[in-house]
């Protein structure tokens, strides 16, 4: 599809010299847009003596882009065309004037009435990108005439590329230069900064994919940015890097490419089912459309075919996402599908745009550049979002581990400390058992056969209660070593119980006034014997000495000084004792001493109406150690 | 066999304790002494022959364990009452005769007459215990975590508060008027109490032993 207007010679038009132009009246001043001008593909630069000999000036609208094919057949060589536009100066009044050019292809030279007043190239080496760069040349007024002025605009291009004249427009200088400067930023500076940005991300991006194989999001991101980067490089470049037919045929193949990885990424990104399989086609269906290029296409063309093609991709892809994203009802793929059908619209938008297509001058700029960087950077900060958040779970992970490990090793503190216990206590219930032993074998039996042999012989009573209070006293070091984890009360219970008989015998009843009282943690074996040997001496006093009818045995929860403890109490009614007789002040003594080791408070006094209570205190809290 | 009549056999390294006893046996009116042993060897061959209804045995014999002795006589004769001779009545020896089969104890330095007596109440279906004993039977019957889901021989509520009253130190009277019942019974409880103690170590043991893979079961 080729849009050229028919070309007229325009010495057919009647004489008519100025060319047609619409009047742009800005605040700042006037514009003149030319809509048409006259064309010439003579080689030669533009002289202006030969001015009217020459009858090669052809009259066609502009812009007109697509002259390439026309250089070719009357040019050998690189390709040229000048274009000639002639208007009043009249119609600028006396403001300061500059002249405004765009979409030219691709060196451009600009004269005035015939003198040189710019070109955007420095010498014939570089191949330039003239066609999306914004040109405004000031104009000195003194190159103006009274009456018809002219502007020729000389536009050289390879043999192989695109020649063409884009608009032309001259008028005030401040009105052009407002205009030329958002142009500029819209067609150069912002798409070049972008473009430069999103290069060094993908390097940072691919960096980090080396670190990290196994994320193949981040190596169809990194290669995303470096497609796209790729592909607008031509829009923002002023000269071309490579050789030219290169250069041209890397920037129209890789936006198959850029698309392809930017699907592929979204696959990853969502991972999708199937996305291998997925990502496989996508990257066929783009060596698929640069073949068909390279196959159906004039070079210097955009494919319209393949650009359709792309869409269908992009489009097929969408429906894709859009069913993944009703699945999944995540915010992640619902932006993601409107990203993508952005870039697909803008995408149309500046197919349509393209000059040898023409449906439209859209938004006066190409959204590509932008849009590269766009899905780039929404790519880009998904994924961070999603680092982050694995970034936080590692943490929390960590936390919940750091945790675990720590109850872990308290765990096998604590088990290693319950070991160690129980080592421990294995260590002294062998040595107890071996006590035991050496009592029951050595000391206890000897005993226990002299008793026999002493009843046997009938020795004196004196002997057999001497016999028989040493084996009670092995009886009470048996008991104090039992494992009762300091029951007081069973201790009590259990002298009760040996000297019951002794007790009967003298024709003492024991009364038993037992309450609940909590064990005393700190009661271990050793002070189990004092408690048992005190306790003890308090009875056999009262065996001995009290003429009692009766013992109370009690034992109950109290508290001394706001402390709690325990109080044991044996009191008899007997005749109660002298408290100045030194006769039994040894065992006195010994009680006292053994209390004392106890931590305990004893008190001993006589009673109404008659009899003698021993009160033993002992604290709940762990005796100091001695 | 008369009702009441006890055929004994003791089994004592101590000569003098020994010939104590078997007097203090022979005396009485209502019991004989079938055999006596003086070591393990004899007091094996001794618990082989039989013919004896109670069993009178010391655990620290020269060649061996008397505590072997009683659960061999126990496996071959159930309906025996055996005895342990002890010096202390001390808690672990104690506990361990009765896990393999005793059925009360005998204090060597008791009278002879005591001892008699002891010999016709566990005839008559009671058996002795200490307030000690009797909180290591409850800590025993009654683990924080049994080590087996479902004791072998649970105890019944009143053996639980009569093995509870006897270890806080009341004596069979009391417990028996607290619990409103004779004392008779509270020592019938106490044999019951050892009884079950037996099974449930034996289970235990076997429990033990099938878990190590000894018994393949």
């Amino acid at each position: 599809m080729v849009f050229s207007a028919a070309a007229q010679p325009v010495e057919a038009q009647n004489g008519v010299t100025a060319n047609q132009f619409d009047v742009e009246t800005t605040r700042a001043g006037k514009i003149i847009r030319f809509v048409d001008a006259d064309f010439s593909f003579s080689e030669s630069s533009y002289n202006s003596k030969n001015r009217g000999l020459k009858s090669d000036w052809n009259r066609r609208d502009l812009p007109a882009l697509w002259l390439s094919d026309e250089a070719r057949k009357v040019q050998s060589g690189n390709l040229s065309v000048s274009a000639r536009v002639r208007f009043d100066g009249a119609a600028l009044g006396n403001d300061a004037v500059a002249i405004f050019t765009e979409n030219n292809r691709e060196r451009i030279s600009v004269s005035v009435n015939g003198t040189s007043i710019f070109r955007n190239y420095t010498d014939n080496r570089h191949s330039m990108l003239g066609w999306n760069q914004p040109y405004l040349i000031p104009l000195s007024r003194s190159l103006l005439k009274p009456g018809t002025n002219e502007i020729v605009i000389r536009a050289e291009s390879g043999r192989n590329h695109s020649l063409g004249i884009g608009t032309i427009a001259v008028g005030n200088h401040n009105a052009l230069g407002s205009h030329f400067k958002s142009q500029y930023f819209f067609r150069i500076d912002a798409p070049k900064t972008l473009n430069w940005i999103m290069l060094l991300l993908s390097a940072f991006v691919f960096v980090m994919w080396l670190g990290r194989r196994q994320e193949m999001e981040l190596l169809w991101l990194s290669l995303t940015g470096v497609f796209w980067f790729i592909r607008n490089y031509h829009f923002f470049a002023e000269t071309v890097p490579l050789e030219p037919l290169l250069f041209q045929q890397i920037t129209y193949y890789s936006v198959y490419f850029a698309v392809a990885v930017t699907l592929a990424f979204c696959a990853e990104f969502l991972k999708l089912r199937r996305r291998h399989i997925i990502i496989v086609i996508m990257l066929g269906i783009g060596v698929l459309l640069s073949l068909s290029r390279l196959f159906l296409t004039i070079t210097d063309r955009t494919d319209m075919a393949s650009s359709v093609m792309t869409i269908v991709l992009f489009g097929s892809f969408l429906l894709i996402l859009a069913h993944h994203a009703v699945k999944e009802n995540s915010s992640e793929s619902w932006l993601l599908l409107l990203l993508l059908s952005l870039a697909a619209l803008t995408g149309i938008h500046d197919i349509g745009r393209i000059p040898n297509i023409d449906w439209w001058s859209g938004a006066g700029f190409h959204f590509q550049p932008y849009i590269g960087f766009l899905l780039f950077l929404v790519f880009m900060l998904s994924l961070a979002r999603r680092f982050l958040g694995a970034l936080s779970l590692v943490e929390e992970t960590n936390v919940h581990l750091e945790k675990s490990v720590k109850e872990a090793t308290d765990a096998l503190a604590a088990s290693q400390q319950a070991q160690r216990q129980m080592e421990v206590e294995r260590a002294i219930e062998t040595e107890r058992e071996r006590l035991m032993r050496e009592m029951h074998d050595g000391i206890g039996s000897s005993l226990v056969t002299a008793l026999a042999v002493a009843r046997q012989r009938e020795d004196p009573p004196s002997t057999i209660t001497t016999l028989q209070r040493a084996i009670s006293d092995l009886k009470i070091t048996v008991d104090s070593l039992a494992p009762i984890e300091g029951d007081v009360v069973t201790l009590l219970a259990n002298l009760r119980h040996r000297m019951e008989q002794e007790l009967a015998q003298a024709g003492i009843t024991s009364v038993w006034q037992v309450h609940d009282c909590a064990p005393l943690s700190w009661m271990d074996a050793g002070h189990s014997l004092h408690l048992l040997r005190l306790l003890q001496e308090a009875i056999s006093n009262v065996l001995q000495h009290a003429k009692a009818r009766s013992i109370t045995l009690s034992c109950q929860s109290s508290l001394m000084h706001g402390k709690s403890g325990i109080l044991i109490s044996i009191i008899d009614d007997g005749i109660g004792f002298d408290p100045n007789d030194s006769g039994g002040s040894k065992g006195l003594e010994f009680m006292h001493q053994r209390a004392a080791i106890l931590n305990g408070t004893l008190t001993i006094e006589n009673i109404d109406p008659g009899g003698t209570a021993v009160n033993l205190w002992l604290a709940r809290d762990p005796v100091a150690q001695e | 066999m008369r009702p009441g009549y006890s055929k004994v056999a003791v089994v004592e390294d101590d000569p003098p304790v020994l010939s104590d006893i078997c007097g203090a046996i022979e005396r009485a009116e209502d019991m004989e002494l079938v055999a006596s042993a003086t070591n393990f060897a004899t007091g094996e061959q001794l618990v082989a022959n039989g013919g004896f209804d109670v069993l009178i045995c010391d655990l620290g014999l020269p060649d061996g364990d008397g505590t072997t002795l009683i659960q061999m006589a126990s496996e071959r004769q159930h309906e025996i009452d055996i005895m342990v001779l002890t010096m202390f009545a001390d808690h672990q020896k104690v506990l361990n005769a009765i896990r393999a089969g005793a059925r009360g104890y005998l204090l060597k330095d008791q009278p002879l007459e005591k001892c008699v007596d002891a010999i016709r109440e566990i005839r008559a279906g009671g058996s002795p215990i200490s307030p000690i004993i009797a909180r290591l039977v409850l800590k025993q019957l009654q683990p924080q975590s049994p080590p087996i889901e479902q004791m072998a021989e649970p105890l019944s509520n009143r053996e639980l508060e009569t093995l509870n009253l006897l270890s806080r130190g009341f004596s069979y009277a009391e417990s028996a008027e607290i619990m409103n019942i004779s004392a008779h019974t509270v020592a019938t409880y106490v044999k019951h109490i050892y009884r079950k103690l037996e099974v449930n170590s034996r289970a235990e043991a076997v429990f033990e032993a099938s878990n190590r893979g000894i018994l393949g079961g």
